[in-house]
């Protein structure tokens, strides 16, 4: 980890690519991640949102935790770290995963690597090494933080197949979801993953922070034959909620900085049960799950489409229009090309099952003034969006 | 491998879950509290063969029998601990005296006797390593015991003196602390050894604590193994 001891001289770290966005940027839009100075708007959301899912979008994806973790006892350690089962993960792929306290409740997620035989790397959401550490006691590995020795951009949109193959980057068209492969793009050594956060075709590149600049130039060169769009994290939020992903920290309080009781989610109540193995062997929380399952469902973390198309932002979800407060939107979007009002929503169960009649009570400004609109909530429980596109291989060419 | 349908440990905790379980064994949290169970043994044993009974000035025959304590005063017990916060033993430790042959002549042949001493604040590491220091700590304990029984130097016929290290090596008392773990208050009563194994049954099913280490604690009191059987009993008894 190479951190200048000038760091603290700037109140927040720029990453490889901020010489490139700052000369794109016309809103000057920033926002902090992970101690990085990131872009929430480069130039006009609309155009970043439709590039994503109609032409190329390109985010820097520098900030997001990564760490390596290395030794005999690597994979044994991940079994016991997370839920899911990865026997099946070998070198090459990718897979989605989650850990858990004591307790069972999340702690985060992240995608897991795995670059070699005892070689994997971990990205995740939130800062995570102290966790890590913590657990790796009695097992052979070592955990170090790659976070800022690994430059990272998003390439995600319809078009990213073409404009990464004419940017030079050769041999995707095999790469299928959640692989990954070590490619050249001209000189530039770039380890290539077909993974995202869009819910669209989409890969991850992955590079020395002193190759970054000459991977965005071949990128943004083929600029005249595609449309390519740098993209902020405003445009991401729009996505992502598209494609049903949750955001831990956001859609929900982790576990680790959870101060009140109850305030933290279990994986089966914020809609991760497919990322729960409680038949694979010891994990920490795995007892705490055993019991939960036990249980009728509390709370759900459910994808909902709500009738309108008065901007939702924050309200709370009843069971009936004037009924009983029984949830709260923890995000929600316009969705451009659903043409619909989405959210995710922490909702009470009833009987563990989500009650029948779900309504929400928006709050919003006409001319500065506040109204106040009922709006009835349809759970749904696939991706809002899930293009075909999106797992295509190879993908289409344009 | 130990197999069995229950499992009762009177082993140090530390002992149990992290060489007996293995933390991998274990939730990452709980294995984590394990690790920071307070107990770096302080307390050392002195063994004596003594030839004949010894004399401690002032006390009458029928006395002898008891606990002797050297601890003249606050002041006294302070400084003996403070050398202990450096990896030093004191010079003038606090001292807990037993002559057991007296209530047990089977310990020792027809006219001698054995004494056995709880030298208290001995460190577990010391300054430069108990190899070396062994020894002449052991003759300056015999020596301040002089100080309080003019005749016991000449009794001595053989001496063993555990140090912390002595008695983690033999009894596997992690750090050898004597009582499992330090009796401090926030490792007593439902934090007895620690948060999650404190009424004796474990997150390990059917796995049980008895020995010291749980509530309430060290001595010959019999009351943490009396609980732990009452607790496997309450849960379905041994399987």
């Amino acid at each position: 980890m190479k951190i200048s001891h000038e760091h603290f001289r700037q109140a927040l770290q720029r990453t490889p690519f901020h010489d490139r966005i700052t000369a794109l940027s016309t809103t000057e839009e920033w926002m902090a991640w992970n101690t990085y100075k990131v872009a929430r708007v480069v130039d006009k959301l609309p155009a970043e949102y439709f590039a994503v899912r109609s032409g190329c979008a390109v985010m820097d994806l520098t900030p997001m935790e990564k760490y390596r973790i290395t030794g005999k006892g690597a994979r044994e350690f991940l079994d016991r770290l997370l839920t899911r089962d990865i026997s099946k993960l070998k070198p090459g792929r990718v897979t989605y995963v989650i850990w858990c306290s004591d307790e069972g409740k999340v702690i985060d997620d992240g995608t897991l690597f795995q670059l070699g035989e005892h070689d994997y790397r971990l990205c995740s959401q939130h800062h995570q090494l102290d966790w890590l550490l913590m657990s790796a006691n009695g097992f052979d590995v070592q955990i170090e933080t790659e976070t800022h020795d690994v430059a990272a951009l998003a390439v995600q949109g319809p078009t990213s197949y073409s404009v990464l193959t004419a940017a030079g980057i050769n041999n995707l068209d095999q790469l299928k979801p959640f692989d990954f492969a070590d490619l050249r793009c001209g000189n530039v050594p770039v380890t290539v993953s077909r993974t995202g956060y869009t819910g669209d075709l989409g890969y991850e590149l992955w590079v020395r922070p002193t190759d970054a600049l000459q991977l965005w130039d071949a990128i943004f060169g083929v600029q005249g034959r595609y449309d390519v769009h740098a993209m902020g994290l405003s445009a991401l939020e729009m996505v992502r909620i598209e494609a049903g992903f949750i955001m831990p920290g956001f859609d929900f309080n982790t576990a680790e900085a959870t101060v009140r009781d109850g305030y933290d989610r279990s994986p089966y109540e914020v809609g991760l049960d497919w990322v729960v193995n409680l038949d694979k062997g010891h994990f920490t929380g795995r007892k705490a799950l055993l019991a939960e399952k036990a249980q009728p469902a509390r709370r759900q973390l459910a994808k909902i489409v709500v009738d309108g198309n008065k901007p939702v932002g924050e309200a709370f979800i009843y069971d009936g229009k004037n009924g009983k407060q029984i949830g709260e939107i923890k995000c929600a979007t316009w969705s451009p090309i659903l043409k619909a009002n989405l959210a995710i929503a922490d909702i009470e169960c009833i009987n563990g099952r989500l009650p029948a009649k779900l309504w929400a009570r928006v709050d919003y400004q006409r001319e500065l003034k506040w109204r106040t609109a009922w709006a009835e909530c349809h759970a749904q429980s696939k991706p809002f969006y899930d293009p075909e596109h999106r797992s295509a291989t190879p993908p289409a060419r344009f | 491998m130990l197999k069995a349908g229950t499992i009762i440990s009177n082993a140090d905790p530390r002992s149990t879950f992290t060489s007996l379980v293995g933390a991998p064994r274990l939730d990452a949290m709980f294995a984590n509290r394990v690790t920071q169970i307070r107990g770096s043994g302080v307390v050392a044993k002195l063994h004596l063969a003594l030839s004949g009974k010894p004399e401690f000035t002032g006390l009458s025959d029928d006395e002898m029998d008891n606990r002797l304590i050297v601890a003249p005063s606050m002041k006294y017990v302070e400084r003996a601990f403070n050398h202990s916060k450096y990896g030093e033993y004191s010079e003038s430790p606090v001292l807990d005296i037993t002559i057991p042959s007296l209530h047990n002549s089977t310990l020792a042949p027809e006219g001698h006797h054995v004494m056995s001493v709880n030298v208290a604040f001995v460190p577990y590491e010391l300054e430069g390593g108990w190899e070396e220091q062994k020894t002449t700590f052991a003759y300056k304990l015999i020596s301040q015991l002089g100080q309080y029984s003019p005749n016991l130097k000449s009794l001595v016929v053989d001496h063993e003196l555990l140090t912390p290290r002595d008695i983690e090596e033999q009894f596997h008392a992690v750090q050898g602390h004597w009582h499992h773990g330090e009796l401090s208050i926030h490792q007593s009563f439902m934090m007895r050894p620690l948060h999650g194994a404190a009424q004796y049954d474990t997150p390990i099913e059917r796995l049980f604590l008895c020995g010291a280490g749980s509530h309430p604690g060290g001595g010959l009191t019999g009351l943490p193994g009396r609980n732990a059987a009452k607790r496997v009993l309450d849960l379905g008894g041994a399987k």
